[in-house]
Order: structure tokens, then C-alpha cells, then sequence
């Protein structure tokens, strides 16, 4: 685990890519998921508790796991962050 | 698609970064070309005096005629212009063909890629590079100018002993002469010197941009 993580703030690159996989096909199986965004499963389970007491995520009795309104938020947050602030960073034209 | 706009901002970030850091890095060569011309330079100045001096103690010519040779002069002009010349293509070629960030990769992730790029840059050494990128900037308007002030300088030194004192019967002090060599070669790159000195004020800005930034990026990662 990154030191991002070990202090018990999860790594905000490995939420955007659960999030997006699971935007881009609806939802999966835990352990589908877990390899669909390249993490292994004891990883992968540490996120997803952290995501379901978060409200971003919500898993079934069969272990499917699906995104939440407020999840599709999050990253709509996300990216929204992204345009705006990189976007007001003023670069001098240099030759 | 906002996604889709995400990744080109943060791809245009990153080509900007490149640029800053290919002119951090012309200042780097900038001064390791320099300290290698000074030294042959140095090196063939003494080449001459010990030469002169071996001519000095062995009585074979005289020494002066070394010093006011044509010849020798201007071998030494050469080498200092061409030497010169060597240095900024060398440093045009090494800057050019040099692909900085191998970020391409990382952004056709898509949206988590372009993500990843930010939290993991080392924003201490962005900040380095901007300021090194800044100096480099004004070093270049300086070098610039001092480059076709020397020129302006020699070929003004060559009108005002060869032809003035015929025309005129009178010869310009050399204050003068260096005075209006450098307000010529200011003329001369007026347009190019006002757009590299924007840019350093742009970089003045940026820097303070990305201090701002880094603290948001900070605070957004502490949020989650």
C-alpha cells in the first residue's frame, strides 16, 4: 500500500479507475472488478468497504457491485476539479 | 464528453511542462558549452603568449608582431564567433530532439491517468524547473544581445578606423561605439526581447499559479 493509503487516505487515482470501470460497465463482480482495475483482491476489498461507508459504491448478497448516485457525483466532482483548476493556470507562450 | 476535457487540460499542462523543462535545460547547457569555450579559448591565448615568449627568449622575431598579426587576429575572431555559433546549435539540437515527459502513456487511461500524473509530480522540483526556465529566459534575451552587440562592435570598430577618419577626419570614441552596437542589436531583436520578457513575467505568474494549485491538489486529497 502507497503512504497515501497506510495513512488511511485512500489513493485518489485508485477510487477515479474503480469508478470509471464501474461507470463504463455498469457493475461487476467483486473479484471481476478488483482485476478489471488491476489491484489485487485484499486491496481491492479495502477500497470497496471504504467506498460502501462512503455511500459510493453499494455491493449485493451476491457480491455485484454497482455505483451509487452520489459515487457518479464524486467523479463528475472529480473531473469537474480537474478542468477548472488546471485550466486557471496561466502558462507564458515561450518560443 | 468532461472527461475528455479533463485529460486534454491535463495534456496541455504537461506539454508546458515539457517547454519549461527544455529551457531549464538550454540554461544547464548554456553554461557547460560556455565553460568549454572559455577554457579553449583561454587555452589558445596562452598557446599565443607562450609561443610569443619562446619567440622572446630565443630572439628568433619579434614578439609585438605576433599580437598585431591580421592573421592571428583574426583566426582568434573567428574562433570566438564560430564558437559561438557551435554553442547555440549545439544547444538548439540537444533542447529540440530531447522528449522531456513520457506522459502520453499515462493519458490514454483516460481520466485516472491524467489524475495520476498530477498527485504523483514532484511539485517541488516543477517549481525548481519554472524558476531555472525563468533565468534561462532572461539569460537568453541577454546573450542575445551581447551576441549581435559584438558583431555590430567589430564591424562598427572596422568603419569607424578604415573609413571615418577619411570622410570625416575625425574617429568615434569607443563608449560610443559599444553605446550604439548595443541600442542597434536592442532594435534589431526589439520584437523577440519584448515576447521572452513577457514570458518571464509569465513565469513570475505561473509560479504563483501552481503554489496556489499544489495547496488545492493538497486539499482535495485530505477531503477524501
Amino acid at each position: 500500500m502507497s503512504s497515501r493509503e497506510q495513512s488511511s487516505r485512500p489513493d485518489l487515482y485508485v477510487l477515479a479507475r474503480i469508478i470509471k470501470e464501474l461507470m463504463e460497465n455498469g457493475g461487476a463482480k467483486r473479484t471481476v472488478l478488483a482485476t478489471a482495475c488491476g489491484l489485487s483482491y485484499d486491496r481491492f476489498a479495502k477500497y470497496a468497504d471504504w467506498m460502501v461507508e462512503r455511500n459510493l459504491i453499494q455491493i449485493n448478497d451476491e457480491n455485484y457491485v454497482s455505483l451509487t448516485k452520489a459515487g457518479i457525483e464524486t467523479y463528475e466532482k472529480l473531473v469537474s476539479w480537474i478542468i477548472e483548476n488546471v485550466g486557471r493556470l496561466r502558462f507564458p507562450k515561450v518560443q | 464528453m468532461k472527461e475528455d476535457d479533463a485529460v486534454a487540460k491535463v495534456s496541455e499542462f504537461m506539454a508546458n511542462l515539457d517547454t519549461i523543462r527544455r529551457y531549464k535545460r538550454s540554461v544547464i547547457l548554456f553554461w557547460k558549452s560556455m565553460g568549454i569555450f572559455l577554457v579553449a579559448m583561454a587555452l589558445i591565448l596562452s598557446m599565443e603568449v607562450a609561443y610569443a615568449l619562446v619567440g622572446l627568449f630565443t630572439g628568433g622575431f619579434d614578439v609585438s608582431l605576433l599580437f598585431v598579426s591580421p592573421l592571428v587576429i583574426l583566426l582568434n575572431i573567428l574562433f570566438f564567433f564560430v564558437g559561438l555559433l557551435a554553442i547555440a546549435v549545439y544547444i538548439d539540437q540537444r533542447v529540440s530532439h530531447v522528449k522531456e515527459g513520457n506522459w502520453e502513456a499515462a493519458l490514454s487511461e483516460g481520466f485516472p491517468g491524467a489524475l495520476k500524473l498530477l498527485l504523483d509530480m514532484d511539485w517541488e522540483s516543477v517549481m525548481e524547473d519554472t524558476k531555472t526556465a525563468k533565468l534561462g529566459l532572461m539569460g537568453s534575451v541577454i546573450a542575445n544581445v551581447a551576441a549581435v552587440s559584438l558583431i555590430i562592435l567589430f564591424i562598427l570598430s572596422a568603419i569607424n578606423s578604415a573609413i571615418i577618419p577619411f570622410i570625416f577626419h575625425i574617429q568615434l570614441d569607443f563608449t560610443i561605439l559599444v553605446s550604439i552596437s548595443i541600442l542597434l542589436a536592442i532594435l534589431q531583436f526589439r520584437k523577440g526581447i519584448d515576447e521572452k520578457l513577457k514570458a518571464v513575467w509569465g513565469m513570475d505568474y505561473l509560479s504563483a499559479d501552481l503554489r496556489w494549485f499544489v495547496d488545492e491538489l493538497k486539499r482535495a486529497e485530505l477531503e477524501t
